[in-house]
């Protein structure tokens, strides 16, 4: 059964000042070794991960983009890249509607891959973001 | 009874050759493809990496990725969506 890997792990495991880093580096031996199942994630968190070190970095970028291009699209990826289907974004579109409140909700990506794990059959996200909670099992 | 056509009829020989050998007797082909199915359908996750378009990572692999972090400055409010959709804390 896979595991579906979020935006936050990418970026912890490039950030050493990140809250999250330690306990990236070590969920990474056991994400590399298929411990908690197939690592799997997705074109949408691609994207979040490359926006959020080009807006919220301060200097040089360039390296640290190319870093993160190289944990999805390099020879040996983190994990399986799925791209969100043109057919599931009505029903992301509505998840997202359903769960946006006037306070903190999760984001129209974080719908993504919500919907995403549930047509692979995925239950299990490695993930630091509590909006997953009660759709999926987190594993942080 | 169905036809399903198989890319290396060879691997199937040696297999049921094989097992004539350590059972001492022939087991007919489709009862050793019937009982293979059986066998993979509880092995399901080593199926699933036979299959998979990636596999586990190397030590080397995940020796690289660990030594890739950085000492960088970013600005954060606290969570990525905030960060990046400017969510209300």
């Amino acid at each position: 059964m896979p595991i579906f890997l979020d935006t936050g792990f990418y970026f912890a495991l490039l950030a050493n000042k990140d809250s999250h880093h330690t306990q990236a580096t070590k969920l990474l031996k056991r994400v590399a070794s298929w411990e908690f199942g197939r690592p799997v994630t997705s074109d949408f968190v691609f994207d979040e991960a490359m926006t959020l070190i080009s807006t919220q970095v301060k200097g040089e970028k360039e390296n640290l983009l190319r870093k993160m291009k190289n944990l999805f699209l390099g020879e040996e990826p983190l994990g399986h890249l799925v791209c969100i289907e043109p057919v599931w974004l009505p029903e992301i579109a509505d998840l997202h509607i359903k769960l946006t409140t006037p306070g903190p909700s999760p984001s129209f990506t974080d719908c993504s891959s919500i919907i995403a794990c549930q047509k692979q059959g995925i239950e299990k996200i490695l993930s630091f973001d509590w909006h997953f909670e009660g759709f999926l099992n987190l594993i942080h | 009874m169905s036809v399903v056509k198989l890319p290396e009829k060879g691997e199937l020989d040696k297999l049921v050759a094989n097992l004539t050998l350590h059972l001492g007797r022939k087991v007919p082909q489709q009862e050793v493809l019937a009982a293979c199915i059986r066998l993979a359908s509880t092995h399901i996750e080593e199926l699933e990496k036979a299959f998979a378009e990636t596999k586990p990572l190397s030590t080397k692999r995940t020796t690289e990725i660990l030594g890739m972090g950085e000492d960088f400055e970013y600005t954060t409010k606290g969570s990525i969506d905030e960060d990046l959709y400017g969510e209300e804390s």
